[in-house]
Order: C-alpha cells, then sequence, then structure tokens
C-alpha cells in the first residue's frame, strides 16, 4: 500500500516538474520577447513599492528600530511612504498610475541599461534572469532527481548531489537579490519626489523578491545533508547479507 | 575489519560451490560473493542460520576473530 501511493507520488511529481520545466521554457520566450521590446523602447517603467523602500529594506527597518530606541517611543509604524501620485511633467521623470503599483517612467537613452534593469526583474511583468535560472535549473534538478528515484532505491549518490546543488541555486539567489538590489540603485537615477528623504531608486520593486529565500535554502541545504546521510546508511545497508 | 569469514574454506571441506550454495540457501550469488570476500558490514542471524543448515557447521566454523594489534593497544590504554 505505501509502496503504492509512494509510486504514485513519484509519478505524479514527474509529471509536475516536467510542467514545471515546460513553463521555463516558455518563460525564456518570454524573456527574449521583453528583450526585444527593452532594447527597442527607450522609455523605462518601473513598478514602485508603496508603503517602504525596497532596496535594502533591513537597513531601513534596522534605522528606524534605533531611532524608536533612541526616542523610548513604541515601535515604528510611519514608514517612509511614497506620497500619492504626482505627476511632475516638467522633470525627468514621472509617476504613472496602475491597477497594482505606480510606475515610475522615464527615458533612458542607453540600451544596455535598459537591458540590465530587464535582467535584474526591475521591470513589471517581466520575466529576470535570476527567475529565469530558478525555472529553468531548478525544475532540471527536480525532474531529474524524481526520475532517480525508486521505490527500491530512494536514495542514490546523484540525487543527494542534485538536492545539494538545489540548496546552492535558492542561497545563491536569495544572495543575489542583494547585488540585484545595488545594481537597480546604480542603474536607476537618483529621482526625488516631493515628501519623501530617499530618492525613488530606493523603491524600485523586483521580481526576484517572488524567488524562494534564503529560509527556503537553508531548509534545503539541511534536507540534503540528511539525505546525504540516508544515502551513506542505504550503501552499508547493501553490505548486510 | 578483525572478523574473517572462511566461508570458502568450509566450501572446500563440503566440496560445495558457491552457486550451489547460494541457491541452497536462497540468497543471491552476488551477496554470498560479499560475504566471502569479506566486503559484507553484517550478517543476518537469519543468513547466518540457513548457511550453517546447509554446510552442516556451526557459526564458529564459518567466522573468526582476529583482532589487529594496533587495536588491542588501543583498548589497554
Amino acid at each position: 500500500m505505501a509502496i503504492s501511493s509512494f509510486t504514485w507520488a513519484l509519478r505524479f511529481a514527474r509529471i509536475l516538474a516536467g510542467i514545471f520545466l515546460f513553463v521555463g521554457c516558455g518563460l525564456t520566450l518570454v524573456l527574449l520577447g521583453g528583450m526585444a521590446d527593452a532594447a527597442t523602447d527607450s522609455v523605462v517603467r518601473l513598478s514602485l513599492r508603496t508603503d517602504r523602500p525596497a532596496q535594502f529594506e533591513f537597513w531601513y527597518a534596522m534605522q528606524a528600530g534605533y531611532e524608536d530606541g533612541a526616542k523610548h517611543q513604541p515601535r515604528h509604524s510611519a514608514w517612509d511612504k511614497l506620497p500619492a501620485l504626482q505627476l511632475a511633467p516638467g522633470r525627468a521623470f514621472d509617476l504613472v498610475a496602475n491597477p497594482i503599483t505606480p510606475l515610475l517612467r522615464y527615458p533612458e537613452p542607453s540600451a544596455p541599461k535598459r537591458l540590465a534593469l530587464l535582467a535584474l526583474g526591475a521591470l513589471p511583468g517581466a520575466v529576470s534572469v535570476p527567475g529565469l535560472l530558478f525555472w529553468i535549473y531548478g525544475s532540471w534538478l527536480l525532474l531529474k532527481l524524481v526520475q532517480d528515484v525508486t521505490p527500491e532505491t530512494p536514495f542514490t549518490e546523484a540525487n543527494a548531489r542534485r538536492l545539494a546543488r538545489l540548496a546552492l541555486l535558492v542561497l545563491g539567489l536569495s544572495l543575489w537579490d542583494y547585488a540585484a538590489q545595488a545594481c537597480v540603485l546604480a542603474l536607476v537615477p537618483a529621482f526625488r519626489a516631493v515628501g519623501v528623504a530617499s530618492s525613488l531608486n530606493h523603491y524600485v520593486q523586483l521580481s526576484t523578491e517572488e524567488l524562494p529565500g534564503f529560509q527556503v535554502g537553508f531548509m534545503l541545504s539541511v534536507i540534503a545533508a540528511v539525505y546525504r546521510r540516508g544515502v551513506v546508511l542505504s550503501q552499508e545497508a547493501e553490505l548486510v547479507i | 575489519m578483525p572478523i574473517v569469514v572462511n566461508l570458502d574454506v568450509m566450501l572446500a571441506r563440503r566440496k560445495m560451490s558457491l552457486s550451489a550454495l547460494a541457491e541452497a540457501v536462497g540468497i543471491t550469488l552476488a551477496n554470498l560473493s560479499v560475504l566471502k570476500s569479506g566486503k559484507a558490514k553484517a550478517v543476518r542471524f537469519s543468513t547466518l542460520a540457513a548457511i550453517c543448515q546447509a554446510l552442516d557447521c556451526q557459526p564458529a566454523d564459518l567466522l573468526e576473530h582476529q583482532p589487529d594489534p594496533a587495536d588491542l593497544r588501543r583498548g589497554a590504554e
């Protein structure tokens, strides 16, 4: 009974991993289309977070915590919010109304910069390179992993390596997010809006925020270590006559 | 490993081949080869009993303890 349900779960996982990989291939086409658009369209549109700065959020949280502690006041609740929609026709940028988030729109003559912003996941609705890497490589590892597993041999050396790579991928992408935030700060001009202390490039939202974070990577690395121990034990069990 | 498996000695005494023993005991030839070559990490009591039954011998005829002098020195310290 247990073996039967395990076999069914494996079949289901194989189908699902195949679908993930297929979606990843589709996202490659979306990214290529987005690159063609970004190369030709000289106007950059970036979605902004309205409640608090998106770039290096922990730094703002820490600063707010220190300020609250110094003033002996309760925890900071009023963040450095983006003001209500304002049009700045005479300036180099404007804020555009959008059903989900406001957009920062400005002309960017440099095509490499536009493409870099797209690759980093700063352009709304577009696929980022890290996101694509996660979808394709992660799905590929998952597919190979479930293809290798059988009810008789659940622990294999190759799968231990795949799990470790998956953990490294997630951990690497969560660290890359900080590098991407720094790149966005460097690539987007520091436009200023009335009533906001930080420049608007601190509010740019990255699509990589939706990728699994450090906690998931840490969990995966723990599971990979436990699985590796399982591989060693199963190899020892093979030598029990 | 200080435990030595004397399966080849008992097979020679009983004039039995490894494949015949594998068939009599009901385990694969590959597993029996692992046991005979001394690569096995552990032997189940049921396997040992089946081999003793097939070879008409005692476990002590099959297994021998040959401690490494280095291991003995470690124990004395």
